[in-house]
């Protein structure tokens, strides 16, 4: 299984229109969010790919069961 | 789709972009290599971007407690003291590593940064 | 091998065809965990170019002409199968559909605020050993990053417009805060009538406004 790339992202920030970098944002910051992956490597080499559900990132908005 | 008149201005634009550059995950497969060349900051980095993920959650429940009255004034002070210490040790251990609070992060692809 | 592309969630399945995706692949609906969920099926994980961006946020704005709530899930959302989504929505049902309340019939209009320097954060006095007085001042530091004061002298105007609000301060001049308002489907333009006649009461801060668009930021309950 590969994990998704977003090679050549970085050219849609280049741009003049504040409503296109408005939707970058909207897509890419925010709506729900499911899972993260990252690759772990040593010496340039991938060796481990993790995958996380939603837990990790959006702390605050899952742990919402208050303390008794 | 309706725009608000007047245009942004281009300071105004490049502001707008150097942040979502900040926050919008736009690297390549989001990576975490240990820099042969110093394999003790790479780890170091990755272990305080960690410790500092927990220490985040861990005052927003703090406050949340604080606010729904459920600490007692002694809970509070002890919670708030360590949590001092919490932020200053991360802060101690990154200044000895050469890392700045903005280096300690993690990219996680469709969830963006950790931090 | 194909993955599934997550799109949204919706209150309910279409009443139409769903159409077509960002890759031009059938858009299905999927029933998970009780949630109404929009998907299709890809070859490759779509990329965030300008088109496809602008193909994503068109497919939920279709999907909200045949459907009372949408809520987008972030670009980019991939599971490897119908199981896979079912096991990444569980245990989320309540908060999710909670969202999709919120959302039904509405649609987001984003602020950005701008300006030189940013107004002075209120320091209050605090009580207390050396603890407290810490954890006071990061619950003040916590509700000063979602307060926006500058747009106080609209605010009137807008509470009838606005259902909901999603505030983050980024103090980087010029780029102040960036405000999201939840707005019934249909008033953007009356919202923007208001953001404009109150321009001048705003100086010296400016304010940009974009939208109408999918409610993205109010996927999540207020921080």
């Amino acid at each position: 299984m590969t994990a998704p790339t977003r090679a050549g992202a970085r050219e849609i920030l280049e741009t003049s229109d504040d409503s296109l970098l408005d939707l970058v944002d909207n897509l890419l910051n925010r709506g729900v969010m499911i899972s993260g992956e990252v690759m772990l490597g040593l010496a340039g080499v991938d060796l481990v790919y993790l995958r996380l559900q939603a837990m990790l990132c959006a702390a605050d908005r899952v742990s919402r069961r208050e303390e008794p | 789709m309706s725009r608000g008149r007047p245009p942004i201005e281009v300071r105004e634009l490049e502001s707008l972009r150097a942040e979502l550059e900040r926050q919008a995950g736009l690297a390549d497969t989001p990576r975490w290599n240990a820099n042969p060349e110093d394999v003790q900051r790479s780890v170091a980095r990755l272990v305080l971007t960690l410790v500092e993920f927990v220490r985040q959650l861990l005052e927003r429940q703090a406050i949340r407690r604080l606010e729904g009255g459920t600490l007692t004034p002694d809970e509070t002070e002890a919670v708030g003291v360590a949590l001092m210490r919490l932020e200053a040790t991360v802060r101690d251990i990154a200044g000895r590593f050469g890392l700045e609070p903005d280096d300690l992060n993690l990219e996680l692809g469709p969830l963006g940064r950790l931090l | 091998m194909s993955r599934v592309y997550l799109y949204a969630l919706l209150s309910a399945a279409p009443s139409c065809e769903a159409g077509v995706g960002v890759c031009a692949e059938r858009l299905r609906v999927v029933a998970a965990d009780g949630l109404v969920a929009l998907v299709g099926d890809v070859a490759e994980p779509p990329e965030p170019t300008a088109v496809i961006l602008r193909a994503q946020d068109a497919v939920l704005r279709r999907l909200a002409l045949a459907v009372e709530a949408v809520l987008p899930v972030r670009f980019g959302t991939l599971v490897d199968d119908d199981t896979a989504l079912a096991e990444s929505l569980a245990g989320r049902r309540p908060q999710l559909a909670r969202a999709l309340g919120r959302v039904a019939g509405c649609e987001q209009m984003t602020l950005r605020v701008w300006g030189e320097s940013a107004p002075a954060a209120p320091v209050a006095e605090l009580d207390g050993g050396p603890g407290t007085r810490y954890l006071a001042g990061r619950r003040q530091a916590q509700a000063w990053a979602r307060r926006v004061p500058e747009l106080d002298p609209v605010r009137g105007q807008l509470e009838a417009l606005v259902r909901e609000e999603r505030a983050e301060r980024h103090d980087r001049p010029p780029l102040l805060a960036t405000v999201q308002h939840l707005i019934r489907r249909g008033t953007g333009a009356r919202y923007i009538e208001a953001i404009d006649a109150a321009r001048a009461a705003l100086r010296p801060w400016r304010v940009s406004v974009t939208g109408p668009w999918p409610a993205y930021a109010f996927a999540e309950d207020a921080a």
